[in-house]
């Protein structure tokens, strides 16, 4: 899994946002969607780990996971990414969590059999919220 | 007096966006294949240009974008599942070639990818593929001005080098112009005009183009049809000696692309 790049690039982001500002990070939450599968506890330990030595050493950290939503743009219906990619087959459940979108190649939906679909939530990984002492 | 300041979902908090800036420093030039409109031969070209450089010996990438009809990596016989690593996904290499695409991922089924969800696509691929130190990405694309463009003329804007696609048909330099227009209009840079299937006589509508909006029309391509057998039957040996790809070794040596 390549979760320590994922972590270097958000720690990166956040320590160039403030340079930027002019801040000391105080706070910041990083928000896991539930269709990235990736490990909640990995990233959380990462994180926690991989600032050590930085300017946000000091900074609490929220990590949570971001349910997945879901919707089908045929019919409208919000879908359960689960029941979704449950009869995929592990290289396409890989290709899922590389590439999220992929979903619509792979799955239908159980209402209508289109497979158009739009990731409303839970898509990857992101950083939700970032405060700093300006 | 200090005060807390609060950012949330601000636009400049993608991790994307500083991973992807970091592999592009890994890349000295990026060519970007485009086309007014389909069926000019643009991936044909991007293919056979990303063969020729590597086969002179230059470390080469092909990032092929068009996630509707993907077709590079095929061409070049690249079928494996991009291997996953500590930083990235690394790329299978095909004739000396590295090469990412939707393919690798989804196989022959169809990409039923809307215009946000293929933004998306375009961004996470680019930030995961480790491509490391290459002379060259040479990008293929969709044809037209579309979503993949705008996102490429975004994260791309100031590294990459576009190069133009078009055939002597009417229709095909009319699209041309629109293409090249916009490019020059978003701040792009615009290495030139290539004109495939070309019959041999001088197309007066190109050079007028070329002449009007200050791009560089840096060759013709024959029409050639054995290329085109060649392609078909992935048989790359055989591409090599066609005329379609002497005349696209000169123009990258003209080019000093090699």
């Amino acid at each position: 899994m390549h979760e320590m790049m994922l972590v270097e690039g958000i720690i990166s982001t956040i320590l160039e946002l403030s340079h930027e500002k002019k801040g000391r990070v105080s706070y910041f939450k990083v928000s896991v969607g539930e269709i990235s599968q990736f490990n909640v506890e990995l990233i959380r330990y990462l994180l926690i780990e991989m600032v050590k030595g930085t300017e946000l050493e000091d900074a609490h950290i929220e990590v949570d996971v971001e349910k997945a939503v879901v919707k089908c743009l045929s019919c409208g219906s919000k879908l359960n990414f689960q029941e979704l990619v449950d009869p995929l087959s592990i290289n396409e459940r890989e290709a899922v969590h590389f590439l999220p979108e992929l979903i619509s190649s792979f799955c239908r939906c159980p209402s209508c059999r289109m497979n158009d679909f739009e990731i409303e939530q839970g898509r990857s990984v992101r950083i939700v919220e970032v405060r700093m002492d300006i | 007096m200090k005060s807390e300041w609060i950012f949330k979902d601000y636009w400049k908090m993608d991790h994307r966006d500083v991973i992807t800036r970091r592999r592009l420093k890994e890349i000295d030039r990026i060519i970007v294949i485009v086309s007014g409109k389909g069926g000019v031969g643009k991936s044909m070209i991007a293919t056979t240009m990303s063969f020729l450089m590597a086969k002179e010996g230059r470390s080469i990438g092909l990032f092929d974008v068009d996630l509707y009809s993907s077709s590079s990596s095929s061409i070049l016989g690249a079928n494996n599942l991009p291997r996953e690593a500590t930083h990235g996904l690394i790329p299978p290499t095909s004739n000396n070639v590295k090469v990412m695409s939707i393919s690798l991922f989804i196989g022959g089924r169809p990409a039923s990818i809307g215009g946000k969800a293929a933004r998306e696509i375009i961004k996470e691929m680019l930030t995961i593929t480790e491509w490391g130190k290459l002379d060259c990405l040479i990008v293929d694309t969709p044809a037209g001005i579309g979503d993949t463009m705008m996102m490429l003329a975004e994260i791309m804007r100031g590294k990459a080098n576009f190069i133009v696609v078009t055939t002597p048909s009417k229709l095909s330099v009319s699209t041309t112009r629109r293409i090249v227009e916009f490019l020059l209009s978003a701040g792009m840079s615009v290495m030139g005009i290539i004109e495939n299937m070309s019959t041999g006589k001088t197309n007066k509508d190109i050079e007028l183009i070329s002449r009007e909006l200050g791009v560089e029309l840096m060759g013709r391509i024959p029409l050639d049809i054995e290329a085109a057998e060649a392609i078909d039957r992935g048989d790359l040996s055989m591409l090599i000696q066609t005329n379609f790809a002497t005349s696209l070794l000169n123009l990258l040596r003209e080019s000093k692309l090699v």
